[in-house]
């Protein structure tokens, strides 16, 4: 249960958010964080999520996957 | 790289650690860890039958990651564990030996706490491994009108924000 994206920055300096297969740039002065969660702790069917959260001028774009969510909210897994 | 988590129980006086992330963490009437029909729930004649204490903590056990933040605690806000069962919870800074409850006071029904308003675990920010934020206590209430068996498992989230 190791599950999550990887945050790096570019040559330009701009931080970069991936799952392996989706990237994310974030260009500009906002903040890029991991959300993640353990989903029924506890349990047998526990599992690990992980959202990757871009937030530029109070507004965020929420990664998961093929599914992405432009918001101001803020939302969990 | 990230930070490898482990939702701990927690029992004993010295608090022995016993990694429940995808382990059952079973509501009873004694203070340890293990998945058994020994010490069970009993459904009253009168009152309630309330469990000891599940004192569960967030346990970063290895990894690589700069700052945790905004740990929280919630459940999907369709808490199903059957009539006349429900389970409490509440935030502790310090630990203590888990014992059995007496009542309610001081807990909320661990179902209002929902992904849009959550148990606060910390703010942080923490860093390296080991225990960080409050201890989740959670203790469990079987009252007259409960139906006798096992009850139903529920989802519980542990969420947290990571760089």
């Amino acid at each position: 249960m190791s599950y999550a994206h990887e945050i790096t920055r570019d040559t330009s300096g701009n931080q970069v958010g991936s799952d392996g297969m989706v990237s994310v740039s974030l260009i500009g002065n906002g903040k890029m964080f991991k959300r993640r969660a353990i989903k029924g702790a506890g349990s047998a069917a526990a599992q690990e999520l992980s959202w990757l959260v871009t937030e530029l001028n109070g507004v965020r774009v929420y990664q998961n996957g093929l599914n992405v969510i432009v918001t101001t909210e803020d939302l969990y897994p | 790289m990230a930070a490898t988590v482990q939702i701990s129980e927690k029992n004993g006086a010295g608090g022995t650690l016993t990694d429940k992330t995808s382990g059952t963490i079973r509501f009873k009437n004694a203070d340890n860890a293990t998945v058994d029909t020994a010490n069970p729930m009993v459904k009253p004649g009168a009152g309630t039958d309330w469990s000891f204490e599940k004192w569960v903590r967030f346990n970063v056990s290895g990894g690589t990651y700069t700052e945790i933040t905004n740990i929280k605690a919630y459940c999907d806000g369709s808490v199903s564990f059957g009539t006349g069962v429900t389970v409490y919870a509440k935030a502790v800074t310090t630990f203590a030996t888990p014992a059995e409850a007496t009542s309610a006071t001081g807990y909320a029904d661990i179902s209002t706490y929902t992904s849009g308003s959550s148990l606060s675990l910390g703010a942080g920010p923490y860093t390296s491994t080991g225990e960080k934020g409050d201890h989740l206590v959670m203790m469990m209430g079987v009252g007259t009108t409960a139906s006798g068996g096992l009850t139903p498992t529920e989802t519980l989230t542990i969420a947290w924000d990571e760089i």
